[in-house]
This record gives C-alpha cells, sequence and structure tokens, in this order.
C-alpha cells in the first residue's frame, strides 16, 4: 500500500516520476482552481441545497484527477492512485447529475486533494510524514455509496471510455435518460491508430484542407436549400476526406467524416435539401475539423470535439428522417427580458436548465457559456428537442421577469410544415418549489442586490474560449476564439533546476574570471609605469651621440689621443649596449598599446558575461501568480472558519520572481494572508457597524521598485492596535517603560517582529499554528529581503516585502575593515561621510558620531563581531558607513572605501554553517574570499550591546 | 521545478558499501598519513578530495577558534579547520610543507590544515588495533584505530565524527534558535 522508494530504483521510472510531479502539481493547481468556483458556487446556492453545476467545470475536474490517476497507476503509486480514484469518481457522478453537489461534498474534496498535496509532496521529500489518507477515501467511499453511485465503473479501462467520449457532452447538459436521440456516442470505441506517419499525415493535411476549404465554402454558397448536384458534391468531398483520413488511420477524423457524408447521403436519398439548423451544423463540422487539422500539423496535442459533434450530426439526420408526427420534435424557442431587468443572463440560464430537463438544448443565442457574465439581456433563442408537448416547453419559458415568451415547432422537410404558434404572453408565475434554488441564486443576497447582481454565483466555469457559438456562419467570426485558442505556444523545455543552478555558478565564475582580468590588466598597465622612460633614454642616447661627436672631433684636433681613444672606445660600446635596449622598450612601449587592448577585450568580454548572467537569471524567473492564486484557498478556509467575509484581490501576478525564491516564499505569505484575514479583518457586523462594506479586501501585490521586487500584503482591516502591542512589549521585556513613552506608532509596529509577541486575543488554530512573525521576518531576511509593517487605525494594515531581484547577484560596496575585506549591501547604505576627530565622541560609554547634527552610534566591526587573531589595528579617522536597517541607522566605521561591485552571493551554510554577522561570502577578483555583512543582524548586535550599557 | 533524486536507502547502502570494497580490498584500506605536530595520522583515501597549497584564508568572526576561515576552492567556498587548534595542540606557523587536505564529510566539503602530508599507503586489517583509552591529545571517539608501522604509530581518524557530529549539533543549535 504504501509509495516505497524501492519501487522506483529504475532510472527510467526516475525520471517518470520528475514528469509525473511537474504534471501532477500543474493539474493539483487546476484541481484547486476549479474547486474554489465549484465551492463558491455551493457556497452560494446556501446551506442544505444543491443544484446542477456547470457540466464543462466538473468535466474539467473529472479530467485532471482521471490524469493523477492514470499516470500514478503507471508507476505504481497505489496511495495516489487509489485516492484520486475515489476523487475521479466523485467527479464522475456529480457530472452525471448522480450526486448533489453540496457543502459536504466540496469540504470532503478539499480534504482529498489536501491529502493528495501531501502524497505529492512526500514523493519529493521522502523524510516527510508518512500520509494516511484511508480516512479521507473511506469517506468518499460512503458518500457515493449513499448517493447510490458506488461504481460500476471500476477498471481504468471504463474510465477510459468515459473519458473519450468527452461525457454527457461538454457544452451540452447531460440528457434526460430516455430522451438520447443516437443512442450514446456514436464515436466511442472508435481510435486513431497509435503510429501515424509523418510524411503521410503532411499529405493528408495538405489535401484534408483543400476540401475542407471546398466544403466551407459550397455550404455558404448554399446557405440553405440547395440542389441535388451542390449536395452531391458535398457528399463527395466529405467521402474523400474520409477515405484519406482512413487510409492513414485517423479513424476518428474517418468516422465523422463519415457521418457529416452519411447526413448528405441521407438528404440525396430523400430528394431534399439542407435546411438552416444542417447547413449550421455542418459549417461548425468543418470548422473544427480544421482547427483539428491545423493542431495536427503543429504537433500539439488536438482537441477532439468530434464526439459532441457527432451528436448533433445524427441530431439533425434523425430529426429530418423521423416523420413529423415523432416523438421527437425541435422547438425554438424566444423570450424577451424586462428591459434592464438585474441578471438576465441568470434568468436565461435557469430557462436553459429547465428545458434540459425536456430535452436537448441547442443553439443558445447568445451563447449559454456566455449568460452568467451577461449584465443585460433582451432577447435570448434557443433550440429544444424532445418528446415533449409545446406546452411543457412554453411553461418552462415563463419565468419572473420574462415579458414575452414564444415557443414553435421547427420545419421537419425543407420551408414547409412549420407550425407556428401565437406569441404568449406570459404572467408571472411565483416560481415552482423546485425552482427555489436556482432562483435563490439568482437574486443573491437582498441587502445588495446589486452588487450581487453582478457577482451573483451561477454555475461557475472555465474559459470559453473554445467553444465556438452555434450561430456563427463564416468562418472569419470564428477567428478570433481560434487565434486566441490556437496561437502558437511558445516552445518550452523542461530543465533541471540543478542544471540552471550549475550554469549560475558559471555564469558567476565568468563574472569573478573578468573581475581578475581587470585586476591583472591594472598591475600590468602599473607595472609598466609611465612612459617617462622612453623620453629619459632617448635623452640618454642622443647625449651620448653629441659626447661621441665632440670626442671624435677633439680626437681628430689631435689631443692626448691615447686617453680619449679610450673612452671614446668604452662610449661606442655603451651606444651599443644602449641600442637593443631601446629596441626591447620600443616594444614595451607597444605594450601599453596592448594593454588597452587587454581592457577593451575585458570589457567586450564583461558585456557576455554580463548577457550570459542576466539570460541565466531570466530563465529560472517565473510568475508569481500560481502562488499568490494558492492563497484564495487559504482565504477560503479561513472566512468559512470564522464566518467572516473576505476576498482575496490578486495584483501583478505577472511579476517574475527567482524560482528559488517563489519557493521559499510559500510560508511566510500564508502566514501573513492569514493573519490579515484571521486579525485584520473584522467581523461583518463590525465591518457594518464602521460604515464598511461587509465583505473584507485581502490585496495581494508584486511589483518592481528600482532593483528590487516588492510585494505587498494589505487589508482593509482594523489595523494593529498600538496599545497592546507596546503592552505586550513591555509585559514580555521588549521595550523599556522610558523607551515606551517615546515611541511613535510606527516604532511600535515594527515590535510585531519581535519574537514572541503575538497579538491575538486568543490563539486561534488558523494564526495561532505556523511561524511567528519573527520568522516571517528571519525568513524574508534570509532570502536578502526587508519587510515592513504599517498600519492605520479603522482603515487597514499594509505589509510590504521588498526583495532583491534574485539570491545570486548582490550590488555590495566593498569596504576595508583591520585588513579584512566586506562586502556591505548596497541597499542598506545610506551614505558614505568622512569622519573627523571632532565629530566622534562618546555618550555613556558608547562611542557615537555627529554627523550634520545626527548623532549615530559608531560600530566598529571588531566590537560587535568576535574576530579571533590579531586584527590590523583600524584607522583613527575611519570613513563612516551608515547603514539602515527597519528605520534604525548606524555608522559603521572602515578603513577604506574599495567602491561598487556585484557580488556573487556564496552561501558558508553549504559547506559549513551560518554564521551570526554574516550574511554570505563572495570570491574577489582576486579570488580570495570576502565576507557579505549582514546588516540586519549588526544592527540588532549594537542595540543590544548599547543597551546592555545604557 | 524542484527535481529530486530518488535514492532508496538500500541502494544508498549498497553504494557506500562497494566504495569501501574498493579502499578495502582484500581486508586492507588505502589511507593518505600526514603530520601533525610530532604525530603521524593517517585518512581513508576516499574521504580525500584533493591537497592543495595553503592559500588566502579568510579568518570569520564569531566562529570556534579552530575554524581557520574560508577559502575559494574553485568558485566554491570552504571551511578551513586549523586542526592543530582542534587537537590542542601548540599553535605553529605555516611553513612550507603545510598543506590542506580537502575532505568530503557528509554532503560538505571542508579543508584541514596540516603541517605535511607524508604519503599514500595500504594497511592490512590486521594492522589496525583499537584505540587505547587515551592516545595523544585526542580522546579517542575521533580514532577509528591505530596502525603500527615499523617504526611508528599511525593515528586513524574517522573524519565523520570528527566534523560530521559537531556540524550536525551546530546544526541542531541554529535550528532550534531560529
Amino acid at each position: 500500500m504504501s509509495d516505497s522508494p524501492a519501487n522506483f530504483q529504475d532510472e527510467l521510472i526516475d525520471s517518470l516520476l520528475g514528469d509525473f510531479l511537474d504534471e501532477s502539481d500543474q493539474l493539483l493547481a487546476q484541481l484547486n482552481e476549479r474547486m474554489l468556483k465549484l465551492d463558491e458556487w455551493v457556497h452560494a446556492l446556501g446551506e442544505g441545497q444543491s443544484g446542477p453545476c456547470d457540466p464543462e467545470l466538473l468535466n474539467d475536474m473529472f479530467r485532471a484527477a482521471h490524469s493523477i490517476k492514470g499516470l500514478s497507476g503507471m508507476l505504481g503509486l497505489t496511495e495516489i492512485n487509489v485516492l484520486t480514484h475515489k476523487i475521479e469518481n466523485v467527479f464522475d457522478a456529480a457530472r452525471r447529475n448522480e450526486l448533489p453537489v453540496n457543502a459536504d461534498v466540496t469540504q470532503l474534496l478539499f480534504m482529498g486533494l489536501d491529502q493528495l498535496s501531501a502524497l505529492i509532496e512526500r514523493l519529493k521529500c521522502p523524510e516527510a510524514e508518512p500520509v494516511v489518507c484511508d480516512a479521507v477515501v473511506e469517506a468518499i467511499q460512503r458518500l457515493l455509496q449513499k448517493a447510490g453511485v458506488e461504481k460500476k465503473q471500476a477498471t481504468q479501462a471504463d474510465a477510459d471510455r468515459a473519458l473519450s467520449s468527452p461525457p454527457p457532452a461538454p457544452a451540452q447538459p447531460p440528457l434526460a435518460p430516455g430522451s438520447e436521440p443516437a443512442g450514446g456516442d456514436p464515436l466511442e470505441g472508435v481510435q486513431n491508430e497509435s503510429e501515424i506517419s509523418e510524411k503521410y499525415l503532411a499529405i493528408f493535411l495538405d489535401e484534408a484542407e483543400g476540401a475542407l476549404e471546398g466544403l466551407t465554402a459550397a455550404l455558404l454558397a448554399i446557405e440553405s436549400g440547395g440542389t441535388q448536384d451542390d449536395l452531391k458534391h458535398l457528399m463527395g468531398t466529405a467521402h474523400k476526406i474520409k477515405g484519406s483520413a482512413a487510409s492513414i488511420g485517423l479513424n476518428r477524423i474517418a468516422k465523422f467524416a463519415h457521418l457529416m457524408e452519411d447526413l448528405l447521403e441521407q438528404r440525396i436519398e430523400q430528394g431534399g435539401s439542407l435546411n438552416e439548423r444542417m447547413v449550421d451544423v455542418l459549417l461548425k463540422c468543418t470548422e473544427e475539423l480544421s482547427r483539428h487539422l491545423t493542431e495536427l500539423r503543429r504537433g500539439t496535442p488536438p482537441s477532439d470535439p468530434f464526439s459532441a459533434l457527432a451528436r448533433e450530426l445524427l441530431t439533425v439526420r434523425d430529426a429530418a428522417s423521423s416523420p413529423p408526427s415523432g416523438a421527437l420534435a425541435s422547438y425554438r424557442c424566444e423570450v424577451r427580458f424586462q428591459p434592464d431587468l438585474p441578471a438576465a443572463g441568470l434568468k436565461a440560464e435557469l430557462i436553459c436548465q429547465k428545458l434540459t430537463k425536456l430535452g436537448e438544448l441547442a443553439e443558445c443565442d447568445p451563447p449559454r457559456e456566455q449568460l452568467d457574465e451577461l449584465e443585460h439581456l433582451e432577447h435570448f433563442r434557443c433550440c429544444v428537442r424532445t418528446d415533449q408537448p409545446i406546452e411543457l416547453v412554453r411553461e418552462k419559458l415563463r419565468v419572473a421577469g420574462v415579458v414575452e415568451s414564444r415557443a414553435e415547432r421547427l420545419d421537419q422537410g425543407g420551408g414547409e410544415a412549420a407550425v407556428p404558434s401565437t406569441p404568449t404572453l406570459a404572467a408571472e408565475p411565483g416560481p415552482s418549489p423546485n425552482d427555489q434554488a436556482v432562483e435563490e441564486c439568482i437574486r443573491g443576497e437582498p441587502a445588495t442586490t446589486d452588487a450581487a447582481s453582478r457577482t451573483a454565483p451561477v454555475a461557475p466555469q472555465v474559459s470559453a474560449g473554445n467553444r465556438v457559438s452555434t450561430r456563427a456562419k463564416s468562418p472569419s467570426s470564428e477567428a478570433e476564439p481560434r487565434t486566441e485558442n490556437g496561437q502558437r505556444p511558445t516552445e518550452t523545455i523542461r530543465v533541471d533546476i540543478e542544471r540552471l543552478d550549475h550554469l549560475m555558478d558559471l555564469a558567476g565564475q565568468l563574472v569573478i574570471n573578468r573581475a581578475q582580468f581587470v585586476q591583472v590588466g591594472d598591475k600590468l598597465r602599473a607595472a609598466l609605469g609611465s612612459r617617462r622612460w622612453v623620453i629619459a633614454l632617448n635623452r640618454v642616447a642622443s647625449e651620448l651621440e653629441r659626447m661621441n661627436g665632440q670626442m671624435t672631433a677633439r680626437i681628430d684636433g689631435g689631443h692626448t689621443a691615447a686617453t680619449l681613444d679610450g673612452l671614446h672606445n668604452h662610449l661606442r660600446r655603451i651606444q651599443h649596449e644602449l641600442e637593443p635596449l631601446r629596441r626591447d622598450l620600443q616594444s614595451i612601449l607597444q605594450a601599453h598599446e596592448y594593454v588597452e587592448d587587454l581592457f577593451e577585450a575585458i570589457h567586450q568580454l564583461g558585456r557576455v558575461s554580463d548577457g550570459i548572467q542576466q539570460s541565466v537569471m531570466d530563465t529560472r524567473m517565473v510568475p508569481i501568480g500560481p502562488l499568490f492564486a494558492r492563497f484564495k484557498r487559504v482565504v477560503r478556509d479561513i472566512t468559512r472558519a470564522t464566518g467572516k467575509r473576505a476576498r482575496l484581490e490578486i495584483r501583478g501576478e505577472n511579476t517574475e520572481l527567482d524560482k528559488r525564491m517563489i519557493d521559499e516564499l510559500g510560508d511566510p505569505l500564508v502566514h501573513l494572508v492569514r493573519n490579515a484575514v484571521d486579525h485584520g479583518i473584522e467581523p461583518p457586523e463590525v465591518r457594518q457597524a464602521a460604515g464598511k462594506p461587509v465583505e473584507g479586501t485581502v490585496t495581494l501585490d508584486a511589483f518592481h521598485r528600482g532593483n528590487s521586487i516588492v510585494i505587498e500584503i494589505r487589508d482593509d482591516g482594523k489595523g494593529l492596535d498600538a496599545d497592546r502591542i507596546l503592552r505586550k512589549a513591555l509585559e514580555k521585556g521588549l521595550v523599556s517603560q522610558a523607551d515606551a513613552e517615546k515611541m511613535t506608532p510606527q516604532q511600535i509596529y515594527q515590535l510585531i517582529w519581535e519574537p514572541g509577541l503575538s497579538t491575538a486575543e486568543k490563539v486561534t488554530d488558523i494564526s495561532g499554528r505556523g511561524m511567528g512573525m519573527d520568522i516571517v521576518k528571519a525568513k524574508i531576511e534570509e532570502l536578502s529581503g526587508t519587510v515592513d509593517i504599517q498600519s492605520v487605525p479603522g482603515q487597514g494594515t499594509t505589509i510590504t516585502i521588498k526583495l532583491p531581484l534574485t539570491l545570486a547577484i548582490l550590488p555590495s560596496l566593498m569596504v576595508e575593515i583591520g585588513g579584512d575585506v566586506f562586502a556591505i549591501p548596497l541597499e542598506a547604505v545610506v551614505e558614505i561621510v568622512r569622519l573627523g576627530r571632532d565629530q566622534m565622541s562618546t555618550v555613556q560609554g558608547r562611542p557615537v558620531a555627529t554627523v550634520r547634527g545626527r548623532v549615530l552610534s559608531l560600530v566598529r566591526l571588531k566590537d560587535v563581531l568576535a574576530f579571533h587573531g590579531a586584527t590590523q589595528t583600524e584607522s583613527e579617522e575611519p570613513t563612516l558607513v551608515i547603514v539602515s536597517e527597519g528605520g534604525q541607522e548606524i555608522g559603521l566605521a572602515v578603513d577604506r572605501v574599495l567602491g561598487e561591485e556585484d557580488v556573487v552571493i556564496k552561501s558558508i551554510a553549504e559547506n559549513y554553517e551560518n554564521v551570526r554577522g554574516i550574511a554570505g561570502a563572495s570570491i574577489l577578483g582576486d579570488g580570495r574570499v570576502s565576507l557579505i555583512l549582514d546588516i540586519a543582524a549588526l544592527v540588532a548586535l549594537a542595540s543590544r550591546q548599547q543597551a546592555a550599557v545604557g | 521545478m524542484t527535481t529530486i533524486t530518488q535514492e532508496p536507502p538500500a541502494a544508498l547502502a549498497e553504494s557506500s558499501a562497494t566504495e569501501k570494497a574498493g579502499a578495502r580490498r582484500a581486508g586492507s584500506m588505502q589511507l593518505v598519513s600526514f603530520k601533525l605536530s610530532d604525530e603521524t595520522y593517517g585518512i581513508e583515501i576516499t574521504k580525500i578530495r584533493e591537497i592543495i597549497l595553503v592559500g588566502a584564508i579568510t579568518r570569520v568572526p564569531e566562529t570556534p577558534h579552530y575554524i581557520k576561515g574560508l577559502i575559494n576552492l574553485r568558485s566554491s567556498v570552504i571551511p578551513v579547520i586549523d586542526l592543530r587548534a582542534r587537537f590542542g595542540l601548540p599553535e605553529s606557523e605555516l611553513t612550507q610543507d603545510s598543506r590542506i587536505m580537502v575532505l568530503n564529510v557528509g554532503r560538505r566539503t571542508i579543508g584541514i590544515v596540516v603541517d605535511s602530508v607524508s604519503e599514500v599507503l595500504r594497511v592490512s586489517e590486521d594492522q589496525i588495533s583499537p584505540a587505547p583509552p587515551t592516545v595523544a591529545s585526542l580522546g579517542n571517539e575521533y580514532m577509528t584505530g591505530l596502525v603500527r608501522l615499523d617504526e611508528q604509530l599511525l593515528i586513524l581518524l574517522d573524519v565523520d565524527k570528527l566534523f560530521g557530529e559537531e556540524s550536525q549539533a551546530a546544526m541542531d543549535q541554529a535550528v532550534a534558535a531560529g
């Protein structure tokens, strides 16, 4: 029963497991998101109510659960498999309307999904606590049994079949038993061959696309009616598509084209022509076919809408062939709503739901999936195919708010035998009891009719982008959904994050190497010295030359010839020696130019290495949206548990952050969001009394600011209670009474980050568990970030997290202290001042510095951090680097400021452990290691020391 | 997507077993011996990654006295431990012979400063005798045993115990504090 790791020794399975984890993460996220929609909907229905939900949504979830089930089964992950199987069954039952979806069901499903996440987490991290999900599995089992839908669908094969026939068809509500026209999916069991030859596929695609174009053009030309010849031409084209598709193994297309051909053939045999509806359906078919072909060509997994369409094809065919007196008939319905009726779209949806109970619904205008978003709607049209009498259909159309309704029987043949009916003016009957639920949900909160109608929850749904309006006549009108949906996705490749890390390391090394080059270049330049020696040498040479000339003249004059001659020879020799030296030095002169070339090359190298680093960094960047989306669930859970009302507003979801950072941010953010809802947002009564909207808002926002990324968590709750915080802080001895009196509210709020300070009246199981605010702060600081809190009583609290763009590179100020080189994060540096002796003094024995009237504590590194070994004496007149952290400033005494540098952060803990006061290490241009100072820790240490003395 | 490497404990045990088998072929093992003060020590060769010259070591505050500092080992930062200080032996200046032995300890890489590296030798199991209660200046919990060589005694060090356990304790401490 346990997914013991011993099962995956196989390397292949290992890589499959990676894929599985990747895939299941996405599927889980999808499931969770959909669940929230479902939950919202169920919640809006009210206690104990249930109703039919958007089948598309349930289908979607069913498919996601099914995928996880299938994958886990393949990998032998029994527990996951069993659990997802159960979850899948629930979705399946729900979409078949066999299981009413209510709050209990969603709660159970949430539990199931949580367990599932835990199981999958455990795969990533085998040391984690074992997950026992038997209870949930059993609970689901009981639920299903109670609903009487204990699955016959026990085998994978069954489920696969259920999948391949996109169940009670998307966009089509489940058919009432008995009224199913074509007896299930006409394409059931029709599968494409698994291997389709690339070469022939291309040929087929070209051919079929041409044929489809012809088909579409011909259909548009016919519009309705059409001669026998037209029909034969159409049939021929469909036949061609069928033939070529079948020949290369695309059996589903073949079968589908066959059905199209069937319809046309039947019309020809009966000597009839095509009615409007048939043309519509056929056009839709060609549309879908060509979309399918495009997707095949692109190589993306093609959508397979054929089952639903095939059913429609059969429906129109049967409609045409069955005698007019037959049990089944199609009716065109039309209703007119009161102008300005609130939530008219929802009323229309209600009508749809009612008609669905009679039979099959089609050709909704506006399309059904848009209904719940429509504010204003005057006319609504649809077709219903049913065996029920027309009176019943008319009755269903009478819904509160409908001014006029019409239902008429559709013609069966070419255009005769229409049964017109006089428009029936509907009275306003009270809603029948069984409509109560839906009606209620449409009305929403009585107090806030307007707002509620806008957000009124009706069957929630997934994006309707890929659905095609049934009324669309020309392909051009379809262009939009197609591009929206069929846009070539950016090509992606899955890369092991370790590899990226490695690449990042290499890029970092490159940056270091470049710095080494610069150093070497500098040394070279210094070593070559100035060019004065060239001049000097030339002067020596010409001096010698001159002497030589004079001597020659003297010798010629016959003066003490022997002595002079000797001297002369010496001079000659010196000149001779000097010559090669001069040539050599000449080439050194050349070297000066080479050094300049070197710097030019280094400059280029720098551009490339920066580019590489930037690109690698970009590769690691992922949008923060999915992380934010996770908190919808958090807010939902808390509001349910506390009876508060709050919604989460998400902004800046496209802001990108380093993947590692996103991974690390999850926990602190959960805590902050929980806090915002649990402690920030007031109960509804209180809010109402304060004149605020009953529903509180928590906003998550992310944006760039300068070289940082800012994440804000805002709530419009009651704000922080400064008095309480201060009282607590005094109790805990975090501040002295004297200090407390001087503190501004802003300073008091910052106390919330101190360990052991929790302001909750009672420790709830929501905010009470997990980390405290001090841990949140520590976590953010681990990411080299800062966190700040602002609050306005009665208006809310804003927490601002500021993070560096990346974890790997830190813009720093390099300084020398006592012979050691340190990096100070530039982010923390406020200013740099030279300190005169007169600016230094002591207050209560502590050194302080006065900078333009401000008194700062003067911190010497060796006083706050214990170094062993001898330290070079520090400068008597140090330079002061003023750094700030959390609103507190200190002056750090340094001997020398070396300049700015982007350092690559290396973790000390990787091979050793974290060191107090040190945020990390980096490698200097000369290969030495330098330490990065942890300013937050230094400020804390300095103030602690101060407290100890003062 | 964090990729995990599913390394089953069983397989892990197996791989380290084969490792050991390689080093201790036919009841013998390979050691690298080095000098510290007047004593000779040995570390199993499989634990040693490389031996390098002593370069610039960056000292780190707030660390135990035997942590000499950090060095850059091909762009990764590793701590260097002064074994003399660790064992309470008298301090001495670095010499021409001083070396840093880079060791693999668990998942970490650390360096130790030694007076000089002597040789690589193979000793058979029967040359190794259990450590007496007190040998030299260190407690015997760090020793795997003593190796009797022709003229001298070699102290066999258990690197994992020497550093693993200590950093583990420090880790626990850090976790508790954080």
